[in-house]
């Protein structure tokens, strides 16, 4: 927007080597654009805040940047710097919306040297780390952030919170949105045109060559442009494939919430559920009991907008959404006794998430659907018990199908824009890449950095976010299985590696893998047959981890 | 060594050739924009109008170049904002140049498309929505108090 600047300032962010020795990389911010008193040469007088000891406008956003890209720069081993174009600009606003920032790769390389696939576009900061040389002598990530934002006309009193610490209240942490869209220049991203699925220049992405659909049980690289298109738009049914990014998914993801049916058996099983923002943490409660539906009298009787008349006490309060607000149907069962809520959608369509909040409610509430809703009626009207749990399903991760693969989010209809090159928003806790950045997220890199592993930041080196080291099994996902299970595992130094199988008589069933693995992070599928291939009937069975002089070992339970 | 190049590759290859034109003329608009506001006199002047950006529905403030304020743009920089956004927001390889270097590799400038962009609209109840989108339209939208997503529901 403004004339290239005579001073040209660049800031060198080089990140401290970790304990570890592996090497990070140099991430150099290049600010050559704003002019001598704007953007990130404003010299308007801040006070320091948040660790951020700048004394102008100007240098606290340059080393809110700055702090941004270190801690990209921290975990990315590269011999090649990387360089960002930055800037700061008035962009789009007004006092309910605007644009923060934006960011993308200058350029996109194939069939470099040192390129892991063939016939493959990469990120051109990728590109030159695989080839180890730098591809291009232009920058690699191009930003544009709204200096707008500190002005009161735009987005009102909101204003960028240029702290180090979280601790942006109000306002907007500039770390987590500079981190984010960094998280694009660097990789997170496909180009294929999702509206056509067409490809960028016919060829695959290195980001779509990890995407599966579980549904036609295709990877993105052998479907045709419409396959694609129509996997774009299959919520909860792509996955991000990467191995390195499914064995660390328990290490970052939480247990999935889940309403589970115990009885009748003819509607039993876990529901689809929106999450309430308010209440406790379903992580920290697990409540069972009998199911009211709630009667208050009025018509509609079970949307609790009035006090509920008959007993929900010690039970769990089945409410019909609609009227009032979630707030007010929970707050209502829970002085009635309620133990916990579960409402009903009033439309068709999947449950949602439900906003509000209220910090007196200290009972946990669930929404699902109106067919789901209309069952459960059906079975309290004919006098039938009914009996569930909110809970969370320690074998079952959030925002992951059941082999642990993170669900990359894929709505339907397409929210053009969004989808893809996110996150989905069930990953709990919430997600660097999620297409919100929501208020939880801690400036970390969390999720991502495994999948920037599993695109090929770490080629060659050793991954340097994770701290020490160790063997260790974790839980398989799904257990109970049938027919496939994901055995998830950590190696602490390279070397010989067994992961074998065995029933509970100690006999030798199938052997996962004997031969050397590399340090970190890794995944097994066992298919639930013997060493012959043959289908092994439902029972326990305990799977071996043997690593140097570590043994490990873990029950995995096969139901037909 | 003859290396592989993928039909789609060729065909986009001899596409850029022939889209040059249009890119140069695009990009022709932008730098005559750029040069207007950077050759701008020094002298103040009243660059505030009422007019709001084509297509959105919230007030739209602007840098007046000249004399450093903030206030509602002009017809023109509001038009330019927005073909700016569009451009950068593009997912269309029309018109980009790829090409063949002798190591064997193939390289193409996205010319500033293909940004992720990062929104934040403040809703009704007053909380900061974030959203980030890689679309024109879907930037559209996420600016549009009358459509940005303004959080979950609360009935």
């Amino acid at each position: 927007m403004r004339p290239i600047s005579r001073t040209v300032l660049v800031l060198v962010a080089t990140a401290t080597l970790l304990a570890s020795g592996a090497q990070a990389t140099t991430i150099t911010i290049v600010n050559t654009q704003d002019g001598p008193t704007e953007g990130f040469n404003d010299p308007t007088p801040v006070a320091p805040i948040g660790g951020n000891s700048g004394t102008t406008l100007g240098q606290q956003r340059l080393n809110s940047f700055q702090y941004a890209a270190n801690l990209w720069a921290a975990i990315l081993p590269s011999n090649v710097t990387i360089r960002v174009a930055a800037k700061f600009d008035p962009q789009t606003c007004s006092a309910t919306s605007g644009v923060l920032g934006s960011a993308s790769p200058v350029q996109v390389f194939e069939d470099f040297p040192g390129a892991l696939v063939p016939n493959t576009w990469f990120h051109v900061a990728l590109a030159n780390k695989l080839a180890g040389v730098d591809l291009s002598a232009s920058d690699d990530i191009s930003t544009t952030f709204n200096s707008d934002v500190d002005n009161q006309t735009c987005l009102g009193a909101t204003d960028w919170y240029y702290g180090f610490d979280g601790n942006e209240g109000t306002d907007i942490d500039l770390v987590s949105v500079v981190l984010h869209e960094l998280g694009h220049g660097l990789g997170f991203g496909t180009l294929v045109t999702l509206s056509t699925g067409a490809l960028f220049g016919g060829l695959h992405d290195q980001y779509m060559r990890h995407l599966h659909d579980n549904t036609v049980n295709l990877p993105w690289t052998s479907m045709t442009n419409t396959q694609r298109r129509n996997s774009a738009i299959n919520p909860q049914n792509v996955v991000w494939k990467g191995t390195t990014t499914t064995a660390a998914a328990p290490m970052i993801l939480g247990a999935k919430p889940i309403l589970r049916v115990n009885a009748p058996a003819s509607i039993a099983g876990d529901k689809v559920i929106g999450l309430a923002q308010f209440g406790p943490d379903i992580a920290t409660v697990n409540v069972s009991g009998n199911v009211v539906l709630a009667n208050d009298g009025v018509d509609p009787n079970a949307d609790a907008c009035s006090p509920i008349m008959n007993s929900v006490a010690g039970k769990i309060a089945l409410i019909e959404r609609g009227t009032c607000t979630f707030v007010s149907k929970v707050l209502t069962a829970q002085m009635s006794g309620a133990i916990g809520v579960v409402i009903y959608n009033n439309v068709p369509g999947a449950p949602i998430v439900m906003g509000g909040s209220d910090p007196s409610i200290t009972i946990p509430s669930v929404m699902i659907s109106d067919v789901d809703g209309a069952a459960m009626v059906a079975e309290l009207m004919a006098a039938v018990t009914v009996n569930v749990s909110i809970a969370t399903d320690p074998n079952q991760l959030a925002g992951t199908d059941p082999l642990g693969r993170a669900y990359i989010y894929t709505p339907n209809p397409l929210v053009s824009g969004s989808s893809v090159s996110h996150w989905d928003t069930s990953h709990f806790p919430n997600s660097l890449m999620e297409p919100s950045i929501n208020s939880d997220i801690t400036q970390t890199t969390d999720l991502t950095r495994y999948m920037f592993q599993d695109i090929g930041w770490f080629t060659g080196a050793t991954d340097v976010t994770r701290g020490p080291a160790v063997t260790r099994l974790y839980p398989a996902t799904p257990n109970p299985f049938n027919p496939n299970t994901a055995i998830k595992f950590e190696i602490a130094t390279a070397g010989q590696v067994k992961l074998e199988v065995f029933d509970v008589q100690g006999r030798h069933v199938a052997g996962l893998y004997h031969g050397t693995l590399q340090a970190g992070p890794h995944v097994m599928v066992w298919n639930g047959r013997g060493a012959s291939g043959d289908v092994l009937p439902s029972g326990v069975y305990v799977a071996r981890l043997v690593a140097g002089a570590t043994t490990s070992t873990q029950r995995l339970v096969l139901l037909k | 060594m003859m290396r592989h190049v993928p039909d789609g590759l060729r065909g986009r290859r001899l596409g850029a050739m022939l889209g040059a034109t249009t890119v140069v003329a695009m990009l022709a608009f932008w730098a005559v924009a750029a040069m207007r506001q950077s050759s701008a006199p020094t002298t103040p002047s009243n660059h505030t109008s009422t007019t709001q950006a084509p297509g959105s529905a919230g007030m739209i403030v602007a840098l007046d170049p000249e004399t450093g304020t903030f206030g509602m743009p002009t017809p023109e920089q509001a038009r330019e904002l927005e073909e700016q956004m569009k451009a950068s927001l593009s997912h269309s390889d029309e018109g980009l140049e790829f090409i063949d270097h002798p190591d064997g590799s193939t390289s193409v400038d996205l010319q500033g498309r293909f940004q992720n962009m990062s929104i934040a609209h403040i809703g009704p109840d007053g909380r900061v929505h974030t959203t980030c989108v890689d679309d024109h339209d879907a930037a559209r939208k996420a600016l549009d108090p009358a459509t940005a997503p303004a959080g979950p529901e609360v009935r």
